[in-house]
């Protein structure tokens, strides 16, 4: 009864998502002219129907009725209730339908969070319209999560044991606010596109809507990360995986996005680029999705594949790409193409910048379908792998930092030389002070260690001269605006410390591994481990083997570790579950894992793994920095349009 | 600065990033590929091999019964696809999935025919296996569709 009513709710936010964008039409044939604001109720009933539909699905999990096919196999009765209630996204249609009810939470507070700029916005609206009918037609067809199965079985198939972990309750739903968001600039910029009118209110109001996403997706990939860290049991943090390096694409080009349209907001330049950058953003996480939901590639993250979907996929890129680009290109604005900003700007940093970050996310989307092109061609079968990314990516995105540290240093409209060679000078202690750090650390790869230690001083050398400035000018500024520009120093710091924790985890990263002998300590590196106690029980779904150890670093006892292997019966699944020691400045990983058998033929014997890897807290660090100076700013925006309102 | 010098400026900034872009993707194309071969095509055509020193992929099943270990805690296996094989070696700590008879992907160099694998990729679970090893198995005819996992909805 319950899936019958998502159904429901779903088939008939499909059909209102169809009108919402007939108003686009109609309102071209014959101009009438409140029809467009009936966008707006329309947004607020699609998004209480997304609620209903995903409730529905939700409480389906809760109850683990196995009658509807979803359920059935991505949930068990055993299963602790909050991976009941979580598996609902971790899986495809589960995740689409998660997906789709974002974008209605996002048209539901566009609808109420009115702005000076009405018309606009419903029109933003009536496109959304059109890309959830297009959505939601995707979700009925190819990946209804709401299929009935009958007789009904007596026990699930139990969710796939890796995602049994809390990072899926963050991860994903992170990840598809930063996703989705894009979706609303994309819509801000069609309507903007139908209006020709592409300026600095436009830049104003859409500005919250880029930072958000930017924000979410920061978070989501961190937390990604962060769960791949903890869960795999190989110590590492970023793979080069297709699926990570897809959502990096459109990370990259939102990146760009943001800062280009802060240009726009402040100087009322580079309104076309703005309006590519925000097409080809959303289109990146659009083929994001179609790569992972294609069965394109192999990776960690293949959701079931099925062609059908991927074709679908594909003509909605088509669609909504090929359908912007075409009104990008036949309908130029309105408005006398300013003229290109100075190179010797901050704006003309920026955009430089911005060419930078859209030349990386195009080493990487071509990485990604490389593998892809050589299979049609008849050629070998090839990956791409980290090797490719350190020689591409990192050389590409190297001259980011500089420029991080340099622009907020500068003026908006010119610099002179003389301008530049001072602030050059201010920052030139920063590279004595990488000098310094690559010495402390002396160690064989001390010339990429320079490399990386220079980059990560030299940018926080930056930050903290543009915290000097704005802590000078400070008087001059009310709130709002002074928490704006203290969360862009933020988050420049937050890539320094990140360029840092790269630097560090990447080159200084420490590895051991050893079978296990009982009653031997175990001698790795400077590290002892003493086995202290090991012990085999069964958990609610799973079988666990937990091992305890006594770390200890010369003489010093350091902590207990207590690592463990998961046996998942339903799935016939090992995983493994690493043991922590973090500081903030290394972190000690320990995990457990089969050794290769004796040579007498046993069965394979316990190993153990230490990793010991210096700044990896920082990454984390940085992500979060990140992500709250990006929400601050969406705060501070929504704030003013308020204060706005009320003067 | 006349907006047309400007203009031609950033034309020349972006085709100078994009110059570099492309010089440091297609010099990465051409050594830092990892490519995949199946036992079969490692053995029949010699031709399409890259230089030794290169690291490569073979995939394929281990072997049953092929598994053995050394006193110094090296592993010895055969990667087969049913038609050709490889000897393989491997010293360290295994994915949780290794096991005879299950498919597998080994990173790493040949010498002297047999591949010194420095990485083990097995991260799926039982039911599945890597796409790779399933086209490898299906070119050496030796594929069946034996219980295929319960994975498509049928009609409600």
């Amino acid at each position: 009864m319950i899936a019958e009513l998502g159904q429901l709710c779903l088939c008939t936010a499909f059909m209102l998502a169809c009108l919402q964008a007939s108003t686009l039409l109609l309102h071209r044939l014959w101009r009438p002219h409140a029809l467009l604001a009936w966008a707006r109720p329309m947004a607020v009933c699609y998004a209480m129907l997304l609620t209903g539909a995903f409730a529905a699905l939700l409480v389906s999990y809760a109850q683990s009725d196995f009658s509807v096919m979803n359920v059935l196999l991505n949930s068990h009765r055993d299963k602790p209730l909050l991976y009941k209630i979580v598996g609902t996204w971790g899986n495809h249609e589960g995740s689409m339908l998660l997906w789709a009810w974002i974008i209605g939470a996002y048209g539901f507070a566009l609808a109420f969070l009115r702005t000076s700029e009405r018309a606009l916005t419903h029109r933003a609206l009536a496109v959304m319209g059109g890309l959830n009918a297009g959505l939601l037609a995707f979700i009925l067809l190819t990946s209804n999560p709401f299929l009935r199965v009958w007789p009904m079985p007596a026990e699930g198939e139990d969710l796939n044991p890796l995602l049994q972990d809390i990072g899926l309750a963050f991860h994903p739903p992170t990840l598809y606010v930063g996703y989705v968001g894009f979706a609303v600039v994309f819509c801000f910029a069609i309507a903007g596109l139908m209006e020709r009118r592409i300026d600095r209110n436009w830049a104003r109001t859409v500005h919250p809507y880029i930072m958000l996403p930017w924000s979410a997706l920061t978070l989501g990939i961190g937390a990604g990360s962060w769960w791949a860290y903890r869960e795999l049991g190989w110590g590492g943090w970023w793979f080069w995986d297709p699926v990570e390096n897809v959502s990096l694409l459109p990370w990259l080009t939102g990146t760009a996005l943001l800062h280009a349209n802060m240009v726009l907001a402040r100087r009322g330049q580079l309104a076309g680029w703005v309006v590519l950058l925000a097409i080809l953003t959303f289109s990146m996480a659009l083929i994001g999705t179609f790569i992972v939901r294609s069965g394109l590639i192999t990776s960690v993250h293949a959701f079931a594949s099925d062609p059908a979907r991927g074709v679908f996929i594909l003509g909605y890129i088509a669609l909504t790409t090929g359908g912007a680009l075409a009104l990008y290109a036949f309908r130029p604005l309105a408005q006398q193409p300013s003229s290109p900003p100075a190179l010797a700007s901050r704006t003309g940093l920026i955009l430089l910048g911005n060419m930078l970050l859209v030349a990386s996310a195009a080493t990487v989307l071509l990485a990604i379908l490389y593998p892809v092109f050589s299979q049609l061609l008849g050629a070998p079968e090839v990956s791409v792998g980290a090797p490719y990314f350190n020689r591409t990516f990192l050389p590409m995105s190297a001259p980011l930092l500089v420029l991080a540290a340099l622009a907020p240093l500068l003026p908006w409209d010119r610099f002179s030389v003389a301008q530049l060679r001072a602030r050059l000078r201010l920052l030139a202690p920063s590279l004595g002070a990488a000098a310094l750090v690559t010495l402390a650390v002396a160690d064989a790869q001390w010339a990429l260690m320079l490399v990386g230690a220079a980059f990560s001083a030299w940018l926080f050398w930056g930050t903290a001269a543009a915290l000097q400035r704005a802590m000078r000018a400070r008087a001059s500024q009310h709130g709002w605006a002074w928490r704006r520009q203290l969360a862009g120093i933020v988050a420049h710091a937050a890539l320094a410390l990140f360029a840092a924790g790269i630097a560090a985890t990447s080159l200084l990263k420490e590895t051991y591994e050893a079978p296990l002998i009982a009653g031997q300590d175990l001698q790795l590196g400077a590290f002892t481990l003493q086995l202290v106690k090991a012990t085999r029980t069964t958990e609610a779904n799973y079988e666990v083997r937990r091992a305890t150890f006594r770390l200890r670093e010369g003489n010093r006892t350091l902590t207990e570790l207590t690592p463990e292997l998961r046996y998942y019966p339903v799935r016939r699944m090992q995983t493994t579950e690493a043991a922590l020691h973090s500081t903030p400045w290394r972190d000690l990983y320990l995990a457990i894992g089969d050794a290769p058998g004796s040579p007498e033929g046993d069965a394979p014997r316990l190993g153990v793994r230490l990793y010991v890897t210096p700044g990896q807290q920082w990454l984390w660090i940085a992500f979060i920095l990140a992500a709250i100076s990006g929400a601050v700013v969406t705060l501070a925006a929504f704030a003013q349009r308020l204060t706005e309102r009320h003067t | 600065m006349k907006p047309k010098h400007r203009r031609l400026v950033w034309v020349l900034c972006s085709v100078a990033i994009m110059a570099a872009a492309a010089a440091v993707m297609l010099l990465s194309f051409r050594d830092q590929l990892i490519f995949f071969y199946t036992p079969t095509q490692w053995t029949e055509q010699p031709e399409t091999r890259k230089s030794h020193a290169t690291t490569l992929r073979l995939g394929g099943l281990v072997k049953e019964g092929s598994v053995r270990t050394d006193a110094d805690g090296t592993m010895h296996f055969i990667i087969t696809d049913l038609s050709h094989e490889i000897p393989a070696r491997y010293r360290g700590m295994l994915p949780a999935l290794f096991r005879e008879g299950q498919g597998v992907v080994a990173q790493g160099t040949v010498v002297d025919g047999t591949l010194h694998a420095r990485s083990i990729l097995a991260k799926h679970d039982e039911n599945y296996m890597p796409r790779e090893v399933v086209d490898a198995l299906k070119r050496s005819g030796r594929w069946q569709h034996a219980n295929p996992p319960l994975t498509e909805s049928p009609a409600p």
